[in-house]
């Protein structure tokens, strides 16, 4: 008997108070309505829950509010941690203004007002639409009124989802910029948020990414590593410093870095070559907010919408040597000349690279794995050397070297580099010089008893961390720079031995890429060389037999 | 002086076939650039007997090219001109 009269006592205890929680929720889904403001809803939650404390004893616990986010799933913030407190049992009663705000998810909704709520005696209130107290009237939330309300909201939201495609899917379709951030090299157009225009300040930035890739042969963590030597903000810092709403759950860390998965984004987008290229990620459902990749037939891709950062030969160039299979020696950042060039000419495979007494060889891959082809093996040197002499004999019989050297000569430069480096340092000095000047000002902040001990220690550490951080950044830039003063007059040293030489002297992977297609090694150390560009002995001998008599005419002309 | 038929031939045959005892050694080809460039691919023709094989050495090295690709004047302009900063 004794048992019996405990538990009583024990429910009596838990519904004598209520631990309120007033959940409001506002999404874009919900348009203008006023009704459905912040201010509103707390307002009228908060009424009558007051109204309720006359007859009732209640305590508010808390308000949780998730502005901005939909209602289609529970992924929102404060109705997690309003769940955990349920869980605690820090919350026992939970106040809406109506069902919608709980849940436009009608399995969801059911989930937590049948099952969850009642489970865990939470006691759930809807001001209207339905109109609920699951205290007073239990048996209410089984209705089915309850039902085709919460099968309504949810409605709403696939109507607002059909018709929000259709309009975006539109502005796709016309080659409208949707998105929330311009990419990383442009900028929304004041006049016009649906254009892109050129960011001064970035599009050098992706300029230098394609270069190093496509001409100085770096690699993408190469190309990472430098950007992060000379203190260049990644696309997330860079938002951020302006100012822009941007929100990234992936990045835990404060400060943001480059990442070569970045450099990746970077390579192969098609929207630096000014085109419009949208939809290539999509929802599962507007129930299921997970992002899948669309495949590229179904990409909304409009040509020529804003101007190009990069041209289409480098574009495509980068992304054949994306194709390529290539590694890089750790800590170097440089990939090696033939990385991802050579391959076996019987099975196909790229050949790999062995160093053995310290010279360094290249074979068959598939030997190497499975020995089920044969070593196909040749030093590198070798290969170099046959490579070069083979270029330098094909550069010695092309026609008009004087003019070619005079057109590189006067062409412009295609990157503007010192402009922004000195820039750079400059920016940089400055915001140096005001971290010096906050930081002398800490001592005098803490002895005047604005700051206590800790703050000035802690204050003090992370402003000489960021300190040495710029000196860093500074070095770095002051460096590049260094070497782009000698640049200025006698441009690229490898183009200076051209010039000298009217051939090229040394084999770099720049070259390798931009004259090879793949280079086959047979067994016994034959080699296949496919070019990329035209045969010039068939153009000429073509060009002889056609004009062999004026050509006759000139050679006697001269004899004589 | 080889015909651009003769020229269609060789560089249609693979290194496989070919018998390396009738190969020329690239290395010892030399190439006047002062004279005209006709000239001057009548002359390497000559001496190379065939521009799509030849020697390095002991290794047999076969070039093919890509009939849709550019001049390699231009190849090599747009690699020098991407050089360039200021």
């Amino acid at each position: 008997m004794a048992r019996v009269r405990k538990s009583l006592d024990k429910t009596k205890q838990i519904l004598a108070l209520w631990k309120v929680a007033l959940y409001i929720r506002l999404s874009r889904e919900d348009g203008n309505d006023e009704s459905y403001s912040v201010k509103n809803q707390r307002q009228r939650l908060k009424e009558y829950l007051e109204n309720l404390m006359l007859e009732e004893e209640m305590q508010l616990v808390d308000i949780y509010i998730d502005d901005g986010c939909t209602g289609t799933d529970s992924d929102r913030e404060n109705f997690q941690r309003m769940l955990e407190d349920i869980d605690k049992g820090i919350v026992n009663c939970v106040i809406v203004k109506d069902l919608s705000r709980l849940s436009r998810n009608d399995w969801e909704c059911k989930k937590y007002l049948q099952h969850l709520f009642v489970v865990k005696d939470v006691r759930f209130i809807s001001l209207e639409l339905p109109k609920l107290d699951s205290y007073k009237n239990p048996d209410e939330v089984y209705e089915m009124g309850v039902s085709i309300q919460s099968m309504y909201n949810e409605n709403h939201c696939r109507e607002t989802s059909i018709k929000v495609r259709g309009t975006f899917n539109m502005k796709r379709k016309k080659g409208e910029f949707i998105g929330a951030f311009a990419p990383y090299g442009y900028l929304k157009d004041p006049d016009d948020k649906h254009c892109l225009i050129v960011d001064n300040e970035t599009a050098p930035i992706v300029q230098d990414i394609f270069h190093w890739f496509v001409r100085d042969g770096m690699s993408k963590n190469g190309i990472v590593k430098k950007l992060i030597g000379m203190g260049t903000l990644c696309p997330a810092a860079y938002k951020r410093q302006n100012g822009m709403k941007y929100h990234n759950p992936a990045i835990v860390n404060n400060e943001p870095l480059w990442s070569a998965r970045s450099i990746t984004a970077i390579l192969t987008n098609q929207m630096y070559l000014g085109h419009m290229v949208q939809g290539k990620q999509k929802v599962k459902s507007y129930k299921v907010h997970k992002r899948i990749n669309t495949p590229e037939s179904e990409w909304f891709i409009v040509e020529n919408t804003h101007e190009p950062i990069i041209d289409k030969e480098t574009f495509d160039k980068a992304q054949g040597l994306m194709q390529r299979d290539t590694r890089t020696a750790p800590q170097s950042g440089q990939l090696y000349t033939f990385s991802g060039f050579l391959r076996c000419a019987d099975c196909g495979k790229s050949m790999g690279r062995r160093t053995s007494k310290n010279l360094v060889y290249y074979a068959c891959r598939t030997n190497n794995t499975t020995g089920l082809c044969t070593r196909h093996s040749i030093r590198n040197d070798k290969l170099e050397s046959i490579v070069l002499e083979t270029i330098q004999k094909q550069i010695a019989l092309i026609d008009g070297m004087a003019e070619l050297i005079n057109d590189i000569n006067n062409a412009p430069a295609p990157r503007t580099v010192s402009k922004r480096l000195t820039a750079s340092i400059k920016l940089r000095k400055q915001e140096l010089e005001k971290i010096s000047g906050i930081s002398t000002g800490l001592y005098v902040d803490w002895k005047n008893g604005d700051i206590t001990r800790e703050e000035y220690h802690r204050m003090k550490k992370e402003f000489e961390e960021k300190e040495q951080q710029l000196k860093q950044d500074i070095a770095n830039l002051e460096e590049e720079n260094k070497d782009m003063a000698q640049g200025v007059t006698s441009d690229n040293p490898y183009f200076e031995a051209f010039r000298k030489y009217k051939n090229i002297c040394s084999l770099d992977r720049g070259i390798v890429a931009e004259l090879i297609k793949v280079i086959h090694i047979h067994e016994g150390g034959d080699v296949t060389i496919d070019f990329n560009f035209a045969d010039q002995h068939r153009r000429i001998v073509e060009f002889i037999e056609n004009n062999r008599k004026e050509l006759t005419v000139v050679e006697n002309n001269k004899v004589g | 002086m080889l015909t651009v038929k003769q020229l269609d031939e060789m560089s249609q045959s693979g290194i496989e076939k070919i018998d390396k005892t009738g190969l020329v050694d690239i290395r010892g080809i030399k190439i006047d650039t002062n004279l005209p460039p006709e000239q001057r691919m009548i002359n390497y023709l000559e001496q190379v007997k065939n521009p799509y094989c030849f020697l390095f050495g002991d290794s047999a090295v076969r070039v093919r090219f890509e009939p849709a690709g550019d001049e390699l004047k231009n190849k090599l302009k747009d690699f020098f001109i991407s050089l360039k900063k200021v």
